[in-house]
Order: structure tokens, then C-alpha cells, then sequence
């Protein structure tokens, strides 16, 4: 290869996508990693606070699209208090200040202000797509300056976020010019929605292909949007109440039959079952069905639109569908990949709750399940086996079970033989997330058996630190471990400090781990940030005259090029 | 042998019984051998139920065997506590229906006549681990009936759900009826932080004065009694469970008042 030109070289890598293989390509030799800097289009950090936006226009000047990661997994929960961090500001102000011609911003729980929007919306002429999933920070206002100033807007993709809705008429602020969307999702928006705006931008933008409501466009204006955008691919439905009015009914009908095109259906954040049929006539070219929102749909009729996708490969679905229904859809969907089981009832005790007879029978109806996530509240041994038996490909394994410490509610032993069938016929199994009544022993088996495994996830479970040492020990690839109550402390923590540098972060919240411990480790690995996150003692922690044998509530730490961060708050001491 | 025995007369038979002391709840799945290991022999006799109790509570004071109570992890935040929840913290396990009724402070179970080898109550007890007793105050329903509908300790982030997906779940409008109102209306309970927010904004809506809550004696003082239904179905005093799970599973308010309202202030 090294008798090729520079630009031979490159042309080959821009076959080359992956970040993983496109920083193994980096490392080959002086020359790959230059020629691989300058042609790097997409970016990933999985971390904001590994490094700076300084280092990184350094070290890729020529970069179209940037993914950024700010918080913690667990932030999602609630667990991390307000204010810890992930501010984008800053790297939205160094971009800005370089010429770097970004395309794209692709955020995760990150928290972003409409002042940063305003300036990503003027620095950039060529910015095309922005996707927020799980930030928060910003309002409407924002939302405006993109619309208003993205010349070329492609995708605005608002996925789970918290945004402070104005009721503006950010819609309204798509110049009449802007014919250019394919994406535009704002189904998490809380408030009203300019209705004639939306459908004159509909009307307008030919390349539209995914279109998400929020539940403020009732049935009616979904039936003109459908009539006005045919091709559409993925459609996400607002609010879809109980309409009298049968003539939005049929003119609804009318509309889907012509969307010939639609593959992915999600939404009905308020439902009304009747109208639900209006959609059978496109299932059976659905792939994905989100009905996870729809609260008020009762299970039989969830059954029966499932009973019309045959195609389906990605079903997320809320447990009141029980275990019946989960058998239909192991009879149906026969190309299911990916299936989704969140709960309806978060305060425990659901009649139609699902079983482990659900997650068997998908087990052994789905040959393609490659990932799941399962909340129930009762699991058994047996059942888990049989699942491991009957679908050794999994990739993402995520079972919770409602009630902390719940063994197996047949023989009530804990569920360690179960978990350990997972890891050790799964081969390729990379996200494990394990609940219920577990011992030392299944983090043996884990780390014993799950080679690949990348992010874990453990809750209420585990007996001494020999646990966690099982799996720092065993899994070579792991890149998250995510702990909440469980009895790890110190010697586990400590017992190899190297590992972390393999590792992007680990979470421990609730554990054994202590003040002294933590600051031994800090000592010991100056390339981590070890983060105590105390929101409710501030600063008590440095006068308390044990503070060696303190336990701390919460534990982050991550590796980092970059030192300490400077946008801590109080509550946060990094060590 | 260790219990100690109570003459009893030769018609009676011999029951091997294990004690089950009614104010004390152990968890038997940490000790499935429990019965097996040292089980307490006592004879019984109808006759001699006075004396049995005293038996019983000599029994298990004599044979004070290393019984777990289970507490939940001393770093578990718990969002909000009343007393009753506090004092069921400790105790984990819920007899689902308490169907023997107290005659003169006894708990007929004890006495009760049955013939099983020690551990038979076992299966069942296991199902119950871990169940909080439910603080429903249950209007309309038997008050020697437990709820069958028990109700869990609120762990911080947990179950592992999205906020976002938790807020989408719950019922935001909900009808709100007052007795004596010629129409209903609607409120989103979303949009409420609290009960004092929720309770402040009926007595805007419908023009009326709420009583004192307290945990023991519902609303007091002014005839107005709030009441809600449930996801289950039944009908239950406002403020009774932390506001989360309230708003979670209201399906509908009521506001009583007038005669109904005096009948039930009595009654509570």
C-alpha cells in the first residue's frame, strides 16, 4: 500500500465507516494516521469529558458530523442530579470559532440552550442534521433559529427530550424556500402545534420520509399530512382520541391506503382502540412498531394489529399485551429482531402483566431475536435456560424484573443458573443488563463466559467484591459497567486500576465503596476523573473526621486526555 | 424436644404446630429449613387457649432463633413515608387474607386445628416476600380484608425507566365530579406537583373549603371528603399514597359531600 498515491488511499478508506475500524486504520503507520485524520467525516465521542473540542479539531480538522455523549447511562433514571454537566455550549462555540464545516450534530443526553442552537444555526451554511435524543435545556426558541436559519435542514430529530415548549410558532419559521426536510420528528413536544404551518411544510417537502407528531395534531390533520406526504416511510401518530367523527375515520383510511411506502409506525401517545384498525391495510409491510406510548390500548387490540405484521423486525410494546399476546406475536413475526417490553404498572402488581412464559415463547418463535429487553415481574431459572437454548445469538440481553432481590418464583433459588445459561450460549452477547435475586455466582459465570461483553448493567445483586472482580477480571472488552446497589467496595474497586483505561466509564451508586478508597484510586490512575456526586451533603465529606471509612453514594469515573473538568458543580467532587 | 408441653388430656390429639407469634413476620425463603431444623411442639387444646398463648410467646422467646428481619438497603431513598410505611419497612411479609378474626386478642390461627408436617405454610409465605402492605384506605370494603393489591417501598430510579416514558404513562385528564355539581369537568393531573396543589385548584374549580388532612382521620372539619378511583377500580381517599403513585393510577376524582361525606367521616 505504500506504493499508492495519498489520495488512492484514502478513496479506499472512505469504504471504511466504522469508528472502531477507522481507528484501527489510524494505528497501522505514520503515514495511515494522516491520511485517516484528514479524510475523517464522522466523529463519535462517547464521552464529552474524555476530551476537548481543542484536541479534537486538532486532530480532525475536516469532519462533516459530530456524535456526542454527555451523561452518564443512568442519568436516564433519575439518578444523577440536575447540573451535573454535559454542556455542549462550549464545543458549540469552539466549532463555531474554527472552520470546520459541520453537517451534522448528533447529541445524547447532553444539555444543550436555544443560545448554543442559535449559534449552531449561524456558523454553520451547510448544516443539514440535528439529532437530540434525551437532552434537555432548551426550548422552542431554539427549535426557531434552526428552522429559521438552516438554509439546507434535512433532519430535525428530537427524540425523548425535555424541551420547554412556548406554544411558539417555531413551525411557522421554515422559510417557504426550505424544501429540503426528510426528517422531522417532534413528538416529544408537550404543547400545541401550529397546524396549518405544519401541513403547508409537509406540502412542500417532497424528500420527507420520516414524519413524528406530537399529541397535539389530532386525527383529522393526521389524515391531510398523510394525504399530503404519500412516500412517507416512518410516521409517528399524535394524538389519536376518540373521534366520533367518522368521516376523519374514513378520510384517515383513505389517506394510509395510498401510503404504500410506510415501514415504521410509532406514537398513539393518546389512543383510542377503534382506530386503530384504519392502520391494518399497511401492516403487513410494517418492519418496526413503536406502541410503547399507548397506554389506553387495551391488549386485544394490540393483538390484533399485530396479527397483520408478518414483516415485523422491531416490535416495542408495553406489558399490558401479556403473555397471550406476546405468544401471537411469536406466531406472526417470524422476522423479529428486536423487541422491546416496557411496564405499564411502575408501582408493581398488573394482572396482565407478562411472564416468563412470554419471553419463551418468543424465544422459541423468533429465530432472528438478536436483542431484547424485557421488564416482568416474576422470572424463573428454567425459563431462561430454555431461552438461552432456543436463541444463542443475542446481542443485547436486558431483563428487568420488577421487584429488587425477587428470586426465582418457582424453586426460589436466585436466578445465577439462569444468567449464566445466557452468557455462556450467547457468544456474541455485548449488553447484558441482570435483576432479580443473584449471588456472587452469576458474575462468575459472566465473567467467565461473556468474552464480548461491552456494557453491563447490575442492580440489587451480587454478595461480596469477588463479584465485581469476576467481571473486571474476566471481560476483556468491557467499555461500561453500571452499578446500583450492590455490596461491591474498595478491594474491588482498587484491585486493578489499570482496567479503567481499557473502559470508557464506570458508575457504582449505593455500593460499599469509601471516601478513602476512592481517593487512593484517584492517586494511583491521574489519567481518570473520579467523580463523587453527593448532592446532598455538599461538602461535608471533607470535614467529617472518618472520611476514610465514609461511603460515598455515588460513584463516575471515566478515562480522560483531558484532566479535570472545569464545569463542575458543587456537588461534585472530582478527586 | 424444645418447646415445652402443656398437659393436655389424653382425647385431645397431639398436633405438631410451629408457633406463629401474630406480631412477629419473619422471612422464611432466607430459612427454608426453618420448620425442620427445631421445630416447637405444642399441644392444644381449646380448653387451654389462654394458656396456649402464654405457651406460644414462652415458646419463642425461649427459642429466640437467629430470624432475619429483611431491611431494605440502608442507601435505598425512599421518595415518601408515612408512619404506616415505616413501621412496614421492617416486615416484609403480607398475609394476604387475615380471615381469622380476633376473638378476645387471640388469633384463632394458632389454635387452629390442622394436620401438616411444619413448612406447609412455607410455599405461600415465599409468594409474599417482599410485599409492602398496601396503604390504601379502602372505602367500601371490609376493613378485616387485606388489599390484594399490595404496593411497593419507592426505590429512587427504579425500575429502569425513562422519565420521560414514566410522565407518558400516567393518565394526565381526569373527570371530576362534586357531588351537588350540575356538570363535570376535567383536569390534567400532570400539571400538579402535589396534593396541595391538586386540592388548592378543586377548591378553586368548585368553589369550596377543604378540612385538614391527616393520615389517620382523612379530610376533618368541613364535609368534604375527596375521593378517587383507581386503576383497579376501587374508590379511595385522596392523599393516602405518595403523589407519584397517585397520579399514576387515578382514573377519576370524586368529590363527596353533604350527607355521604358525614357518613364516611363517622365511619373513619
Amino acid at each position: 500500500m505504500n506504493y499508492f498515491p495519498d489520495e488512492v488511499i484514502e478513496h479506499v478508506f472512505d469504504f471504511v465507516t466504522s469508528h472502531k475500524d477507522r481507528n484501527s486504520i489510524s494505528l497501522v503507520c505514520k503515514s495511515w494516521f494522516k491520511i485517516e485524520r484528514y479524510s475523517r467525516q464522522n466523529v463519535f465521542i462517547g464521552n464529552c469529558y474524555s476530551i476537548s473540542p481543542e484536541r479534537l479539531l486538532r486532530r480532525f480538522p475536516c469532519f462533516k458530523s459530530l456524535t456526542l455523549k454527555g451523561k452518564p447511562h443512568f442519568a436516564d433514571f433519575n439518578l444523577v442530579p440536575h447540573g451535573w454537566g454535559g454542556f455542549v455550549q462550549p464545543w458549540i462555540e469552539a466549532l463555531a470559532r474554527s472552520r470546520v464545516g459541520l453537517e451534522e450534530l448528533r447529541l445524547k443526553r447532553m444539555v444543550v440552550t436555544d443560545e448554543g442552537l442559535e449559534l449552531l444555526s449561524r456558523s454553520f451554511v451547510n448544516f443539514k442534521s440535528l439529532v437530540l435524543v434525551s437532552c434537555e435545556g432548551f426550548s422552542t426558541d431554539g427549535l426557531a433559529s434552526i428552522a429559521s436559519n438552516c438554509r439546507h435542514l434535512r433532519d430535525l430529530d428530537l427524540q425523548e427530550n425535555e424541551i420547554d415548549d412556548h406554544r411558539g410558532q417555531w413551525l411557522s419559521c421554515f422559510p417557504e424556500t426550505c424544501t429540503s426536510v426528510v426528517t422531522l420528528n417532534f413528538a416529544c413536544l408537550e404543547g400545541e402545534t401550529n397546524l396549518v404551518a405544519l401541513e403547508r411544510l409537509v406540502a412542500r417537502s417532497p424528500n420527507l420520509r420520516s414524519l413524528k407528531l406530537n399529541r397535539a395534531v389530532p386525527l383529522d390533520a393526521l389524515a391531510r399530512l398523510m394525504a399530503c406526504a404519500p412516500q412517507i416511510v416512518d410516521l409517528g401518530v399524535g394524538s389519536y382520541e376518540d373521534e366520533q367523527d367518522s368521516e376523519s375515520c374514513l378520510k384517515l383510511q383513505a389517506a394510509i391506503r395510498k401510503c404504500t411506502s410506510l415501514r415504521s409506525l410509532s406514537g398513539f401517545l393518546e389512543a383510542a382502540p377503534h382506530c386503530l384498525s384504519a392502520f391494518h391495510p399497511v401492516c403487513h409491510n410494517l418492519t418496526s412498531l413503536n406502541l410503547s406510548y399507548a397506554a389506553e390500548i387495551h391488549g386485544s387490540h394490540l393483538i390484533k394489529l399485530i396479527e397483520h405484521c408478518k414483516k415485523l423486525q422491531r416490535l416495542w410494546i408495553l406489558d399490558s399485551i401479556g403473555d397471550k399476546g406476546l405468544e401471537v406475536v411469536a406466531s406472526t413475526c417470524k422476522e423479529l429482531q428486536e423487541l422491546r417490553v416496557f411496564p405499564t404498572d411502575l408501582h408493581g402488581g398488573g394482572n396482565t402483566a407478562v411472564t416468563e412464559d412470554g419471553l419463551v415463547a418468543i424465544s422459541a418463535g423468533c429465530p432472528k431475536l438478536h436483542s431484547i429487553l424485557y421488564f416482568c415481574q416474576q422470572m424463573t431459572n428454567a425459563a431462561l435456560i430454555t431461552v438461552a437454548r432456543n436463541c444463542p445469538n443475542f446481542i443485547r440481553f436486558r431483563l428487568c424484573i420488577l421487584e429488587p432481590h425477587k428470586p426465582d418464583h418457582v424453586t426460589s433459588q436466585p436466578l445465577d443458573e439462569g444468567f449464566g445459561a445466557i452468557v455462556q450460549a450467547c457468544k456474541n452477547l455485548k449488553r447484558l443488563s441482570v435483576s432479580g435475586l443473584l449471588t456472587d455466582q452469576v458474575f462468575l459465570y459472566i465473567g467467565m463466559f461473556a468474552t464480548q461483553l461491552e456494557m453491563l448493567s447490575i442492580a440489587f445483586a451480587g454478595d461480596t467484591d469477588k463479584g465485581m472482580l469476576y467481571v473486571l477480571n474476566g471481560c476483556k472488552k468491557m467499555r461500561k459497567l453500571e452499578i446500583r446497589d450492590s455490596p461491591f467496595g474498595d478491594a474491588a474497586l482498587l484491585a486493578d486500576v489499570n482496567k479503567y483505561e481499557t473502559m470508557r466509564s464506570l458508575w457504582m451508586s449505593s455500593c460499599e465503596v469509601t471516601l478513602g478508597g476512592c481517593k487512593r484510586l484517584a492517586r494511583k490512575a491521574p489519567w481518570l476523573n473520579v467523580e463523587i456526586i453527593n448532592e446532598n451533603d455538599n461538602n461535608r465529606m471533607e470535614e467529617n473526621g472518618y472520611e476514610g471509612r465514609q461511603k460515598v453514594d455515588k460513584l463516575y469515573l471515566y478515562r480522560t486526555v483531558v484532566g479535570t473538568r472545569v464545569d463542575a458543580p458543587p456537588f461534585v467532587w472530582i478527586l | 424436644m424444645d418447646g415445652q408441653s402443656v398437659y393436655v388430656p389424653p382425647l385431645f390429639p397431639c398436633l405438631i404446630l410451629a408457633s406463629h407469634p401474630p406480631d412477629n413476620f419473619y422471612l422464611s425463603s432466607f430459612y427454608p429449613n426453618f420448620y425442620a431444623s427445631s421445630p416447637t411442639f405444642i399441644y392444644l387444646s381449646p380448653l387451654f387457649s389462654s394458656s396456649t398463648k402464654l405457651t406460644n410467646e414462652k415458646n419463642h422467646n425461649k427459642n429466640k432463633r437467629r430470624i432475619l428481619r429483611w431491611k431494605p438497603h440502608k442507601n435505598i431513598l425512599v421518595k415518601k413515608k408515612t408512619t404506616q410505611e415505616h413501621r412496614e419497612n421492617d416486615f416484609l411479609i403480607l398475609k394476604k387474607t387475615m380471615t381469622y378474626e380476633k376473638v378476645n386478642e387471640l388469633n384463632l390461627k394458632d389454635t387452629e386445628l390442622r394436620l401438616g408436617l411444619p413448612g406447609t405454610e412455607q410455599a405461600k409465605e415465599e409468594q409474599e416476600v417482599s410485599c409492602v402492605r398496601s396503604n390504601k384506605r379502602q372505602l367500601q370494603s371490609d376493613n378485616e380484608e387485606e388489599s390484594t393489591s399490595p404496593t411497593k417501598t419507592q426505590i429512587v430510579g427504579w425500575p429502569p425507566v425513562r422519565s420521560y416514558r414514566k410522565n407518558n404513562n400516567s393518565v394526565s385528564y381526569v373527570k371530576v365530579s362534586m357531588d351537588g355539581a350540575p356538570y363535570l369537568r376535567k383536569i390534567d393531573l400532570k400539571t400538579y406537583k402535589n396534593y396541595p396543589e391538586l386540592l388548592k385548584a378543586l377548591e378553586n374549580m368548585f368553589k369550596f373549603t377543604i378540612g385538614e388532612y391527616s393520615e389517620r382521620e382523612g379530610y376533618k372539619g368541613s364535609g368534604v371528603i375527596p375521593t378517587y378511583e383507581d386503576k383497579d377500580g376501587d374508590w379511595m381517599l385522596v392523599g393516602d399514597v405518595p403523589w407519584d403513585m397517585f397520579s399514576s393510577s387515578c382514573k377519576r376524582l370524586r368529590i363527596m359531600k353533604g350527607s355521604d361525606a358525614l357518613a364516611l367521616d363517622s365511619a373513619l
